[in-house]
């Protein structure tokens, strides 16, 4: 092999017409074509959880939630219980009538999204019930989405993670970049699947993933992606879990919660330090940790939102 | 003392002069115009109309003339028209924007503008921010915040995309450095609203300089018209110099305040320095009733400060003392008299503070106080060169390629760097530096132009302003006195220090390093402390050694560091006692320039320390318009023996940590700076050195010694050293 040491020297691959085998001696990967450029991609298949809910099931559920009326805390909340109100519906004889009303009217027949809504003004968007959405709703429409990058803002994005369901297993795609020219091509085909799928599912994407690849879509100047409902898990998981685990890492909860914790994965604190290893020598072997690390990030997150599910619902 | 100690001259009163905007004013201005009772000033009357042909205004009208209506109308006036558009205020002081924020506001909700007006800077709460960025349309913010959300381009996109207006008050602030940075942090703000196809006009604000519009065109890159014709009334002003002759011009100035306070005349005070203001408060207080006189500065609580603000625009206090934090404008009405306590180091900030005084209809008075030291003195002398003295031109170098380097990194992490697009922004040199930044691994070309590709953030990685880090804060057992920054936490808080505040004194127990946290605990004494320290400068590398003929100037690096020793304990300006101290010194690395004399340069032993002295003086004096920066960039050291050079020695630094190049460049022009300096001192009539020439209004060693005779021979033989023919006088 070529000895190359220049970091992000762009070039160094041919550009092909056609996805092909990779050239570069990266096992599993394809060498992507769009208008913006060239990247890698990789494809793996995993299974997938089957769990329904029915959304009565969680509309039912959310009209117990008194709380989410302005003006009543849990204290008021269990009072009210034990005087009999059980439902936003059972407070019509209160002073909070109207609200409850309102509110309990978007439950019932607004959208998701809606609901989403009134939750959020409750500051409650995060609430664990929410999640119970991600399996009443058509499977096809979620993007599982994880990105690997350098480590700060306004640096490239070096991995981009998507998993998606097609029929009854989990695909899962990596875009991956051999250099700072690929980003361009590899955010452009992340950006497509944004826009075939509704809805997003991360693990502290709200706070990290989806900002970061949204800084680096309008870097170049593209339009920057949003989607309908987003399942971050990261909060449910402290809610359901916190006192029982040390911490909320995605490693702990997969060993702990998934019970399946991972042999010889690559922490996620190394990742800057591998591919920056990779930009130097060029030996994709540092890569190979990146991606398996990546691409379990990617299927647990299934895996996890369901168990959170049946935690919640059952 | 009397009048007839002091140099007296008056200026007469001036009545307003009106005007109604050429162009057309909308309806509902007119009626807010009418409602409150204003009628527009001839400057502001032209400002309004320069901005609405779409023109860059700088407004260089002295303080209090009404320069915030002059540019909040015709910004709201378009605000209305055109409900995207959106303006950018850039102050250079958070309490300033503040203050600005309420006036903003109050005509926005007169008008009904609908522009929701916020501040964004570092105190923004982090759950108001979305809100600020996607609802108000006049945003008020500063610099280094600028600095640091420009690469925030997916939340700020629509904000840029529909940018009106940027105004940038007190403009003159933006010099030297600090300047340099600025002009290229704008430029960098420009090409995003272009590339956005926004392109905002600039209005700025100033204080009256030597080139306003030159000034301005080189801060923005823009072309500018400049509106100095200031219609608003002035009282009629006396201006007074007095020189005391057995007090400390801080006992003078609160005698000069206890008497004018006591003629019913309110009066506020400038003082050099946050100790000196709060001095001279405890003077004034112990003659007047509890809450009559105040002292002010920067590190007062935010509430604290306001309350003595709106209390001085009441009446409900006599006198203030203050340093120049009162000199931008926030709104605290005119007073009676203004006594400026030592020069401020600058005839801009002179007529900045002489601006606060005079009110409608009343006689003013304006009285400096000449300090001890030579600069001071020389005024007290020659009250003549004192009024004629020229405003200050900024000098600027937004090309200087250490600057340039930095802020081409930001650029290029912000949004893509096209050169035939960009260059516009940033020059000829810029392609040259992105080639170097390849070949650093920093960025890297691609088809859709130089893209960032290091590892860190480079706005937060760029050391931009010099600036340091977090505030200290002083704390009185749990609640929070005061904050102050990292130098003057060196300077004022080492441990056993006295630190005054309003009036009441607290000694410094212990200072926390690391979590930047003094301790402080109150105390009955009457004395205050004054730091006794050292600097000292030591050579790590020589670099390079340019040779100019039979002179040599040296380049490298070099070690300033300095040491506070122990303290003074001063009571009524006695030195009652000296206390040690053994703090670790304080270190700063940067790059510098030096020569060395030889024996038989001519000058006699006892008058070489002043002549070494003066030169230092006279090169850093004409070093700013050869390394375009500001004289305050630029540190020097002289001495009549350094253990490095065994001779000899001056020495010319970066006043930034690092080094910027202005040694560098000055050690490649040395020759023309020795003639431009020898020309300085040569043409200067005085006998024994004057502002013009030697004075150094920064000097650590209060101007002495100085020796001009000697400075003129040591200058002439260096020039003739460098090769020049040189006709000794």
């Amino acid at each position: 092999m070529q000895a190359l040491s220049k970091a992000f020297t762009p070039g160094i691959f041919l550009k092909t017409e056609t996805s092909k085998r990779c050239p570069g001696g990266l096992p599993g990967t394809v060498e992507m074509d769009t208008p913006d450029g060239v990247c890698l991609a990789k494809e793996t298949v995993w299974p997938c959880p089957e769990y329904r809910i029915s959304e009565d099931t969680i509309r039912n559920r959310c009209m117990q939630e008194l709380t989410l009326i302005p003006g009543i805390g849990p204290a008021r909340a269990d009072v009210l219980r034990k005087k009999g109100s059980r439902y936003l519906t059972d407070l019509g004889h209160t002073v909070w009538r109207d609200s409850a009303y309102e509110i309990a009217d978007v439950i019932q027949n607004g959208s998701p999204s809606e609901i989403f809504g009134i939750f959020q003004d409750a500051h409650r968007g995060n609430d664990p019930l929410l999640l119970g959405f991600s399996h009443a709703l058509p499977g096809e429409e979620l993007l599982y989405f994880d990105i690997e990058t350098l480590g700060m803002f306004q640096s490239p994005i070096i991995l981009f993670g998507c998993g998606f369901r097609k029929g009854t297993e989990l695909t899962v795609v990596q875009y991956l970049l051999r250099d700072i020219e690929d980003e361009p091509a590899a955010l452009s085909l992340t950006a497509r699947l944004f826009k075939e799928h509704s809805h997003v599912v991360t693990y502290n994407g709200k706070g990290f993933d989806v900002p970061y690849l949204n800084n680096r879509l309008s870097y170049y100047g593209e339009r920057t992606v949003h989607p309908d409902l987003h399942f971050d898990l990261l909060y449910p998981t402290r809610r359901l879990y916190r006192s029982a685990l040390s911490d909320c890492c995605l490693g702990t909860v997969e060993t702990y919660i998934l019970k399946k914790p991972r042999a010889d994965d690559l922490p996620g604190y190394l990742v800057p330090a591998y591919y920056q290893k990779y930009l130097r020598t060029r030996d994709v072997s540092n890569l190979t940790p990146i991606i398996e690390h990546n691409e379990l990030d990617v299927a647990n997150l299934a895996l996890l939102l369901c168990t959170e599910c049946e935690a919640v619902y059952g | 003392m009397d009048d007839q100690d002091m140099y007296v001259t008056c200026e007469e009163a001036r009545d307003p002069r009106y005007q109604i905007p050429a162009c057309p004013v909308s309806e509902k201005l007119s009626r807010y115009l009418a409602e409150k009772n204003i009628r527009l000033y001839t400057h502001q009357a032209q400002t309004f109309d320069r901005v609405s042909a779409g023109k860059n205004v700088i407004l260089t009208t002295p303080t209090a003339s009404g320069k915030t209506l002059a540019y909040v109308l015709p910004v709201l006036e378009r605000l209305i028209s055109d409900p995207d558009a959106s303006a950018l205020f850039i102050y250079p002081t958070k309490a300033l924007t503040r203050d600005q924020l309420l006036f903003i506001q109050d005509a926005d909700a007169a008008l009904r503008a609908r522009t929701k007006p916020a501040i964004y800077d570092g105190d923004t709460k982090a759950e108001l921010r979305p809100k600020i960025r996607a609802g108000s349309r006049i945003i008020l913010t500063n610099m280094y915040e600028l600095h640091h959300i420009l690469g925030w381009r997916a939340k700020w996109g629509d904000f840029w995309a529909n940018l009106s207006f940027v105004v940038i008050d007190e403009a003159h602030r933006y010099r030297g450095v600090f300047g340099s940075n600025t002009a290229l942090l704008l430029r960098r703000m420009r090409r995003i609203c272009n590339f956005y196809d926004a392109d905002p006009r600039f209005i700025l604000s100033s204080a009256t300089l030597g080139n306003a519009a030159a000034f301005a065109e080189t801060l923005t890159g823009l072309p500018f018209t400049e509106v100095d014709d200031d219609g608003s009334p002035r009282a009629r002003r006396t201006f007074r110099i007095c020189a005391p002759e057995n007090t400390s011009c801080i006992t003078a100035a609160a005698d000069l305040i206890t008497s004018q306070i006591n003629a019913g005349m309110q009066t506020l005070c400038f003082t050099r320095s946050r100790n000196a203001a709060e001095i001279a408060a405890v003077e004034c207080r112990s003659r007047h009733p509890s809450g009559q006189v105040a002292s002010y500065r920067g590190g007062y609580r935010q509430n604290e400060r306001k309350e003595i603000e709106s209390s001085l625009k009441s009446g409900d206090i006599s006198g203030v003392i203050s340093t120049n934090a009162l000199e931008v404008g926030i709104d605290i009405g005119s007073l009676d008299a203004v006594v400026i306590c030592g020069f401020p180091g600058s005839m801009v900030s002179v007529l900045q503070q002489a601006g606060r005084a005079g009110r409608n209809g009343r006689d003013a008075v304006i009285t400096f106080v000449a300090g001890s030291n030579p600069l001071d003195q020389y005024y007290a002398r020659n009250p003549e060169a004192f009024f004629k003295a020229p405003c200050e031109e900024v000098i600027l170098g937004p090309d200087n390629p250490y600057l340039l380097s930095s802020h081409l990194l930001c650029a290029v992490a912000e949004l893509p760097y096209r050169p035939e697009r960009d260059q516009k922004y940033f020059g000829d040199l810029a392609n040259e530096i992105l080639a170097g930044l390849k070949n650093d691994r920093l960025v890297s070309s691609t088809p859709k132009g130089y893209v960032y590709c290091g590892v860190e953030n480079p706005a937060q990685t760029t050391p931009l302003f010099g600036m340091t880090g977090n505030a200290w804060s002083v704390r009185l057992d749990k609640t929070l006195l005061e904050t102050m920054d990292e130098n003057q936490a060196y300077r004022e808080a080492y441990p056993g220090a006295v630190i005054l505040h309003q009036g009441q004194r607290y000694r410094v127990q212990t200072v926390d390093q690391d979590n930047r946290i003094i301790r402080v605990e109150k105390t009955a004494d009457t004395c205050h402390t004054r730091p006794i320290s050292t600097t000292e400068i030591t050579i790590s590398s020589r670099e390079k050694t340019k040779r100019h003929n039979d002179l040599l100037v040296h380049f490298g690096e070099v070690m300033v560091s300095s040491q506070i020793l122990g303290y003074s304990v001063l009571e009524y300006d006695q030195i009652t006692a000296n206390c040690e101290l053994s703090l670790p010194p304080r270190r700063f690395v940067t790059k510098a320039c030096w020569i060395t004399i030889d024996d038989d340069c001519g000058i006699r032993p006892e008058a070489l320390p002043g002549s070494l002295h003066g030169t230092e003086h006279a090169l850093i004096a004409a070093m700013p318009r050869f390394v375009m920066c500001d004289r305050s960039d630029i540190g020097g050291v002289s001495t009549p023996f350094h253990s490095d050079t065994a001779a000899p020695t001056i020495f010319l630094y970066d006043g930034v940590s690092g080094g910027i190049g202005l040694a560098e460049k000055a050690s490649e022009l040395f020759p023309d700076i020795l003639t431009f300096a020898r020309e300085l001192v040569d043409g200067c009539p005085c006998k024994e050195g004057c502002p013009s020439c030697l004075h150094s209004p920064k000097c650590g060693n209060n101007n002495q010694p100085l020796d001009k005779a000697g400075t003129k021979h040591l200058l002439a033989y260096l020039e003739t050293e460098s090769g020049k023919t040189v006709v000794y006088k």
